[in-house]
């Protein structure tokens, strides 16, 4: 699709402005509550890629394309609030890594997408402008915490957006909205510029409508970054993928064996079955850990919010009340500021942090480990396999209004965080849907560094 | 009498071009907030990116106080709110600090113990303005690479304390990794007291951000007398921070901010921990500099007595300053001299030991004098020319008009031809000889039109008479 | 010893009602079973996987800082460069 876009307009087919203009009507006109703001800078924009098209200079690769931001991707000179009060105001004095990325191959940032708040969520329930309606129905959540950037995709108001993945937070509402999304291998983005909420546990994803598409952009804002000290240029890993004959796909034990009663469990047999048929080796792998993987990111995810979200406090940036004492100034700007759930997990964070029951040395570090052996048990699994593939979710958007299972919940992130946990590329495609018509997302996970491998399949399974 | 125990807690900025967790300028004279960026203000989406020379001077000051280097060196974040504290939270090190042990001999064969060395991020500046009830913040200072030396409870008076600091800040000089300029706030000490008749510790009381060795002083010996009294009157010592006042010469108690305050560390998500090898440690070793009692031993090897010696390694500029001057090859000279030089006339004239002439200009008025070119006498006048300038001393000697001395050899000649000439004054000095060697300085004088060393003239007409 | 609800409420600084405070107790609870049931090895190393060398690090080479207009821009309270708070007690 983008590779189309871009031609039409390097032909000189369509300006850029013109062919940016149909996206910017359809933001404006967005009544799923997934825009917080369309940017008037678009048009600079475009006209600055045009006047390149007239002048017969060389474009990015990117050129032209509409792209939409999650909002807590600072993007120098424009708003940025991750969706919560506490930033209301504040414009970005820089940009971050990836949006410089972007701009540098001619893509048009158009518009800035809602989200939970703070990426606190899994549902897109604690959106700026209320729960995010799912691309197709208004009856339905969207998924979250990326939720408006998938909805904005879905409903084509631009060709490609940037989400945040710390629990599943890109693959689940890409999966509920029936479009590609992709979290990559923790560390081949640059966080510089994302607002943090789970440091080593998240990575700035992609949606798109394809994975040719999603592949492009992923290429263009990956990199090792000099501002963020995590970030890794990739090792060179040679992606032998030799068509599904051989192919080996682990199928995760323990995660079936949760799902089993899932009214969706006969589509994955069945997506499993047609790969049986076609030469792939399904492989059932154990990693009993990989159930601790809830307790570990419940436990740990707390722990990184309530210290990257002490910065704000009303003194630099974002909201700040009229007070006499400091005391007052921090208190009242952050209880006013903050909203129920991330205040939650503030707290949460913080009790984890100063807990130490009697009798045991209980803290964060412990936690941690945790962590580590989960991710090691995860990692090593694709000792026996070559891609792991299970579903995104416990099944399709769950309905507004509608008290959420708290089984479901479980299962939602049971899915999707031991990729977080551990760092792995993993990828959601639409995979078919209920007989709503609401979309259902099958994963693809790979070993550390194999996107090439991970998207090769997933394109194979998207015929 | 009670027993004094002290532990002290020296926090000194490293001399790095850049701040530790981002390339902002360390240091330097910059207007408020004129050396800061997202990630030293703490903004949305920052993240921190240590710089390896942060970690391998602070290698360098543990190798100079005899440290062990740990292999592995994690950044932890210690989370508490204040003003000067962007994010919230100051990374600092908790489990795994960069270095272990080591210590100090004081001159009285006491050693104070090191407990660790470890690597922090400095907070903003805070500008208290009483009149309008507001706090003004400038964050330059936030960022600021900061190595804390923490002592054992080894010390037990102010004058060990004071030597014992002044042994630490001639280390940080000397080794490089700090220029410890206490006006500068550079280097700022806490001090943890308590006193007790038993053999247990009594209950320690703790005073922060005190930044001079006179006030550390001053603070530990009132602290003594304050809680030797009220332990007289079975009165009990609160344990808490006090704050020291300078001005009255009083601590007093601090309302508890957030004594309870459990500044809940756990490692840096940011960050990966960083290993250190012995091949790291061995490369930081050899490039450490000397350290101030090895170039005092090595002087005194040059024959310099222990006080000069002393002297010189006060301060690196000086003791630098020395060697460069020895090393001059323009001329053979005794290191006792090139001394003398140095504590009268360069000391003399720097102020704070700040020296405003190069060791090549002095060496440069030091051959002139050798040489006889200029007189002994004329060389001050010289080196006031040149102090603070680029000037060339010969250049500006002949300028001044200074040059033109009498050589030793024909001093020597023209002495003897006037004592030859004039038996009778040879004669008067066995009677009168303060008047015949006016008598006979004046001759050498007129015969030289004045350009003769006195000094040298003097000495050379007194062996001329035997 | 576990801190107080107060005293972490306090570290928080943020307002919680009574209501709120016991539902986030329960809920803190049952984190810290699940956790337990999740079983860890009592270790204690905050040693994660990556580990890099002093040659991973940055070079300690100054990059230009951020313009005053800019670093200001925010700043809900501010005087000439400084940014300002209501009066810290020290």
């Amino acid at each position: 699709m983008i590779k189309e876009y871009i031609y039409k307009i390097k032909s000189k087919q369509i300006t850029v402005t013109e062919a940016v203009k149909p996206f910017i009507e359809k933001c404006k006109a967005d009544k799923k509550g997934a825009i917080l703001e369309v940017f008037d800078s678009w048009k600079e924009l475009a006209k600055g890629v045009d006047e390149k098209i007239q002048k017969g200079e060389p474009l990015g690769r990117l050129a032209g394309v509409p792209i939409i931001l999650k909002d807590n991707i600072l993007y120098k000179g424009h708003r940025a609030g991750a969706a919560s009060k506490i930033l209301d105001g504040f414009i970005a004095p820089y940009s971050a890594t990836v949006v410089k990325k972007l701009l540098a191959e001619d893509a048009i940032i158009i518009a800035r997408a809602d989200m939970d708040e703070f990426a606190m969520g899994g549902i897109g329930r604690y959106a700026y402008q209320g729960p995010t309606k799912n691309a197709h129905s208004d009856n339905h959540h969207a998924g979250g915490s990326s939720s408006g950037s998938a909805v904005s995709v879905a409903l084509d108001y631009c060709l490609a957006s940037l989400g945040s993945d710390t629990a599943g937070s890109v693959r689940y509402p890409a999966a509920l909205n029936g479009i590609v999304g992709v979290k990559p291998t923790y560390g081949a983005v640059s966080r510089y510029g994302a607002v943090a909420f789970g440091s080593n546990l998240e990575q700035i994803g992609v949606f798109a409508k394809t994975i040719t598409d999603t592949k492009l952009v992923l290429d263009v804002i990956s990199g090792k970054c000099e501002f963020d000290a995590t970030s890794k240029r990739p090792p060179i890993q040679a992606a032998k993928f030799d068509g599904l004959e051989g192919l080996r796909i682990g199928r995760v034990k323990e995660l079936y064996e949760a799902f089993l009663d899932s009214p969706f469990a006969p589509l994955y047999d069945g997506i499993l079955d047609n790969l049986k048929k076609a030469g792939a080796k399904i492989v059932d792998i154990s990693i009993p850990n990989v159930t601790k993987s809830i307790n570990c990111y419940y436990a740990l995810a707390p722990t990184q919010a309530a210290s990257n979200l002490a910065r704000f406090d009303g003194v630099r940036y974002g909201r700040s009340v009229d007070a006499d004492t400091l005391a007052e100034l921090y208190e009242k700007t952050r209880s006013e500021g903050f909203g129920t759930e991330v205040k939650r997990r503030i707290l949460l964070g913080n009790l984890m942090l100063s807990a130490r029951p009697e009798g045991r040395e209980f803290n964060e570090k412990e936690i941690s480990n945790m962590k580590h052996q989960i991710a090691t048990e995860f990692t090593s699994a694709f000792k026996k396999v070559d891609v792991m593939i299970m579903p995104t979710g416990a099944g399709t958007a769950p309905q507004i209004g509608q008290p959420i299972d708290p089984v479901d919940d479980y299962l939602v992130d049971l899915f999707t965080v031991p990729a977080n946990l551990s760092g792995s590329p993993a990828v959601s495609i639409p995979c078919g849907a209920d007989e709503n018509g609401m979309p259902l997302g099958l994963q693809i996970v790979t070993d550390l560094w194999n996107e090439e491998l991970m998207f090769k399949i997933a394109e194979v399974l998207s015929v | 009498m009670y027993k004094t125990t002290i532990g002290l807690e020296i926090h000194a900025e490293l001399n790095t071009f850049t701040k530790i967790f981002c390339r902002c300028l360390n240091g330097g004279d910059a207007e408020p907030n004129a050396n800061v960026c997202p990630t030293c203000l703490g903004m949305p989406g920052a993240l921190p990116v240590v710089s390896r020379a942060a970690i391998e001077k602070t290698i360098m000051a543990g190798l100079a106080f005899g440290c062990t280097i740990n292999d592995l060196a994690v950044f932890e974040r210690k989370n508490y709110f204040y003003p000067d504290l962007p994010k919230g939270y100051q990374t600092t090190q908790n489990d795994f600090p960069i270095c272990l042990g080591g210590g100090i001999t004081l001159s009285n064969g006491k050693v104070i113990r090191l407990n660790r060395i470890h690597l922090e991020e400095d907070a903003g500046k805070l500008l208290h303005d009483e009149v309008r009830g507001e706090t003004l913040i400038d964050y330059n200072r936030g960022g600021t690479p900061l190595i804390e030396i923490v002592t054992e409870a080894d010390i037990s008076s102010a004058e060990e304390a004071i030597e014992f600091l002044e042994e630490v800040r001639s280390r940080l000089v000397f080794s490089g990794v700090s220029n410890a300029r206490m006006e500068e706030g550079e280097l700022r000490f806490d001090v943890n007291i308590s006193l007790s008749k038993t053999k247990k510790l009594g209950n320690r009381i703790e005073m922060k951000n005190l930044n001079s060795f006179k006030t550390v002083a001053r603070a530990i010996e009132f602290e003594i007398k304050r809680q030797a009294a009220l332990l007289d009157n079975d009165r009990e010592i609160v344990v808490e921070t006090r704050k020291w006042n300078d001005t009255k010469e009083i601590s007093t108690s601090m309302r508890s901010k957030e004594d309870s305050a459990d500044y809940r560390y756990f490692p840096d998500p940011d960050q990966y921990p960083i290993k250190i090898t012995r091949a790291d440690v061995a490369a930081v070793k050899k490039n450490l500099p000397k350290l101030a009692h090895e170039l005092r031993a090595y002087f005194i090897k040059l024959g310099l007595s222990d006080y000069d010696a002393e002297i010189l390694t006060r301060e690196k500029c000086l003791a630098e300053f020395f060697m460069d001057c020895c090393a001059d090859k323009r001329i053979t000279i005794a290191p006792t001299e090139i001394a003398k030089w140095i504590l009268g006339d360069i000391l003399s004239r720097a102020v704070n030991f700040e020296i405003l002439v190069t060791p090549h200009q002095l060496m440069s008025v030091v051959c002139l004098v050798n040489s006889g070119k200029i007189t002994r006498k004329n060389a001050p006048a010289l080196l006031d020319a040149i102090w603070s300038t680029e000037k060339d001393a010969a250049a500006e000697a002949k300028n001044l008009g200074l040059l033109g001395g009498v050589s030793e050899d024909d001093l020597v000649k023209i002495i003897m031809g006037i004592i030859a000439a004039n038996p009778q004054a040879v004669e008067d000095y066995a009677t009168k000889p303060d008047k015949a060697l006016t008598f006979l300085m004046g001759q050498v004088m007129k015969q030289t039109q004045g350009k003769a060393d006195v000094v040298k003239a003097r000495e050379f007409i007194l062996q001329g008479l035997g | 010893m576990r801190k107080s609800m107060e005293q972490v409420i306090g570290m928080s600084k943020i307002y919680f009602n009574d209501e709120q405070r016991v539902k986030l107790d329960k809920e803190f609870k049952g984190i810290l079973k699940f956790v337990d049931e999740g079983g860890t090895t009592g270790e204690h190393r905050a040693i994660s996987g990556i580990i890099l060398g002093l040659g991973d690090l940055a070079e300690d080479v100054p990059r230009p800082s951020m313009p005053i207009e800019e670093v200001l821009m925010n700043a809900p309270r501010k005087r000439g460069r400084y940014f300002v708070v209501p009066q810290v007690v020290e």
